[in-house]
């Protein structure tokens, strides 16, 4: 079955070369460009996806409150989600960590670090799920 | 019957001797219990009394009532000078007779009897008896009694256990009285009696002496330490920092005027002097202050008391100081201005490292997925990549170019290139760069400035500001849009409210516009409106054309409606040569 990764990033050559890698590597794609239209995107679905990436620095609700959000609802709270982004100082990431997401790609990244990734983070969610 | 009698008869005989021997031991006995009074009492009153003159008097005047039946005209108690030498002080004198037909005696003028005056500095006992035979007889003598028709005169030396005090003088003018050595030996008595009472005076005035001394001393030592404290307390209220002294329970012993000042500020409320800080609570300050009066070491604790205020507390630890005041000493000093200016670095550098950062993804990521899935990749897509690479490649290098020209502005290493120029010519020059783009977006571009305008500054500079404006205007301009640029002399209007003589130009476009709530964010470094995301830009764009028409003495204006359109004013003044010397010292 395909797996959905909701990609959530506010430049569009970003967003549009990690759909190409994912797509190019059977995973169905859906995007949003900021926090604000990703939690509307997520209310229009009937099926929530396999896993989220977002970026961090995004206008209207950056990275970590879309987090917050994300977390703190019932519907969304077990979806496995990674932070991609250029903010890559140990503050940053610390900071990531106390959030609760321990799973953080810097940006520029190689393709097999963010694939590799992926795939931990659905096999980490299936096991959950039992 | 006969026994009792006889008994009586000779108790009779015996009492009737004895009474006239009673009443004499009567009166002898109550001459010896005034003595004894006088002994007492008056010894005491002499040596304690704070106006002696007047002790010696009442002194001299108990002795006359004592003596009356000796008729005595004249008591004199003279004081030498200490140490002896040729003064006579007449402390007192009691004279009960005042003679009409001698001499009058009331003021001894012992200073007119040289002999008497020598004998008594002397020491000597001078007993004057116009009857005695028992007087040495000497020339000298009876001249002295012949002279001043005096009938006795005993003159008896005051000694102190230490010196020779003085001399008690009494003295019978009209009357003759056979002193006996018995009352001599009485009158003795008085003279020693003065002469311990002198000197305990005299010792308990030195002893007081010295507490006056002392008390002098430590009231102008005392004096000169509220002195100095206050020295310390205008010294300590001049300092900008706080300070704060805590004693060993962690009372408040000092806390200077800026202190005071920064915790009212703080808590909205006055701190006393002697109020316990270390155990108030309610405040993080307290927790703070706790921190370090209990430290042994010393330490330093950076904190927020309140909205845009950074504290830095240091203590230098309980040490044991020499007098055991186990004092905590606690200074504090307003590092706003530091940890925000090292805030906003940190920001300004993680802005700068993600917008790098960016662009640099973007063109590894498009590069990987062109190498790797080229083949799969339908031929729009591959475009794509191609075209968002060399875009994104442009981007870091204008990206690179402004962050250095941002540097340079900053560590104000920019050389000018003070001449004259013409801004028409620059801005032809910067409107032929950009034709490329102008055609591609198929913009209008007039310019409607004729005059020619000749100004003082440098060119390179003036066409980068230009190129900024109008790089905005095509970005943010749709195709088929328009831009209109004008000029005038200014000097009014409301962006020359100084009226200085200078040019305005106007750089209009009928674009996108901008949001009313980003204007005033308009020239923050890396600023991007939300709103225009889907363009690339570095954001440093306004930011430099402001710093750099500052560094001419002028200014950049914008005026904007969202979806109708952006208006630039960029004001250059007129500059003159000194003012030109001016800004390159600025720089």
């Amino acid at each position: 079955m395909e797996r959905v990764i909701f990609v959530v990033e506010d430049n569009p050559d970003v967003l549009f070369n990690i759909q190409i890698t994912l797509e190019a590597n059977n995973f169905k794609v859906i995007t949003a460009i900021n926090g604000k239209k990703a939690i509307k995107t997520l209310l229009e679905r009937k099926k929530a996806p396999d896993l989220i990436i977002t970026d961090i620095m995004m206008p209207e609700m950056d990275g970590y409150e879309f987090y917050q959000v994300i977390s703190n609802d019932p519907k969304w709270k077990n979806i496995p989600l990674l932070f991609l982004s250029a903010l890559a100082t140990p503050d940053d990431i610390r900071f990531a960590r106390i959030l609760g997401v321990g799973d953080y790609i810097t940006k520029p990244f190689k393709e097999e670090v963010l694939l590799e990734m992926i795939e931990k983070k659905l096999n980490e969610a299936q096991l959950s799920e039992g | 019957m006969k026994e009792l009698d006889r008994k009586e008869n000779f108790a009779t005989k015996i009492t009737s001797n004895n009474s006239t021997m009673i009443e004499k031991l009567k009166d002898e006995i109550k001459f010896r219990l005034r003595v004894e009074k006088i002994f007492g009492d008056i010894s005491t009153y002499l040596v304690f009394s704070s106006d002696f003159g007047k002790a010696i008097d009442y002194f001299l005047s108990e002795l006359a009532s004592l003596y009356h039946e000796f008729m005595v005209d004249s008591f004199v108690v003279c004081l030498f000078d200490e140490p002896v030498n040729d003064e006579i002080l007449i402390l007192g004198w009691n004279s009960e007779r005042t003679l009409s037909h001698k001499k009058d005696f009331t003021k001894f003028p012992i200073q007119d009897l040289p002999w008497l005056k020598q004998e008594l500095l002397d020491g000597r006992e001078v007993i004057l008896d116009r009857a005695s035979n028992s007087l040495k007889d000497t020339m000298k003598e009876k001249t002295f009694i012949e002279k001043f028709g005096i009938e006795s005169l005993i003159g008896l030396p005051i000694f102190t256990p230490e010196y020779l005090a003085g001399a008690l003088i009494i003295i019978n003018l009209t009357n003759y009285y056979n002193w006996q050595e018995q009352e001599i030996r009485t009158l003795r008595i008085f003279a020693d009696i003065l002469g311990t009472s002198i000197y305990r005076k005299k010792t308990a005035e030195t002893l007081s002496k010295s507490r006056d001394y002392l008390k002098e001393q430590v009231s102008r030592k005392t004096k000169d330490l509220l002195a100095e404290k206050k020295r310390i307390e205008l010294i300590l209220n001049t300092i900008k920092n706080g300070v704060i002294v805590l004693d060993i329970e962690g009372k408040t012993t000092i806390i200077n005027d800026t202190a005071k000042n920064y915790f009212s500020k703080i808590l909205q409320k006055e701190i006393p002097e002697g109020s316990n800080l270390v155990l108030s609570t309610g405040h993080p300050i307290f927790d703070t202050i706790r921190d370090l009066f209990m430290s042994h070491e010393s330490k330093e604790i950076t904190i927020k008391p309140m909205k845009g205020m950074h504290l830095q507390f240091v203590s230098e630890g309980r040490k044991f100081p020499v007098m055991s005041n186990f004092e905590t000493i606690i200074e504090f000093r307003n590092v706003t201005r530091f940890i925000e200016f090292d805030n906003m670095r940190k920001r300004f550098i993680s802005t700068v490292s993600h917008e790098l950062r960016t662009p640099i993804t973007v063109i590894n990521q498009s590069i990987s997925n062109f190498e790797r899935y080229r083949k799969r990749l339908p031929e729009e897509t591959q475009t794509k990549l191609i075209s968002s690479i060399s875009r994104n490649s442009q981007l870091l290098h204008e990206l690179i170019e402004d962050l250095l020209l941002v540097s340079r502005i900053d560590e104000r290493k920019l050389k000018f290139n003070w001449q004259e120029y013409s801004p028409n010519e620059i801005l032809a020059d910067v409107l032929d760069q950009l034709e490329p783009r102008r055609k591609l977006k198929d913009i209008m571009i007039s310019n409607s400035i004729n005059d020619d305008f000749e100004l003082i500054g440098d060119p390179k500079r003036i066409a980068q500001i230009f190129r900024i404006i109008l790089d905005n205007s095509l970005k943010y301009s749709n195709d088929g849009d328009s831009i209109f640029i004008d000029g005038s002399d200014s000097n009014f209007g409301p962006y020359n409210p100084q009226k200085i003589e200078g040019i305005l130009m106007k750089f209009s476009d009928t674009g996108i516009g901008i949001h009313e709530e980003d204007l005033p964010k308009l020239f923050n470094r890396f600023f991007r409106s939300t709103l225009v995301n889907h363009v690339s830009g570095s954001g440093l764009g306004l930011g430099i054309a402001k710093e750099l028409i500052k560094l001419h003495d002028g200014d950049i204006f914008v005026e904007s409606k969202f979806g109708e359109g952006t208006t630039v004013f960029l004001f250059i003044p007129k500059l003159s040569k000194e003012k030109i010397e001016e800004l390159n010292d600025m720089i």
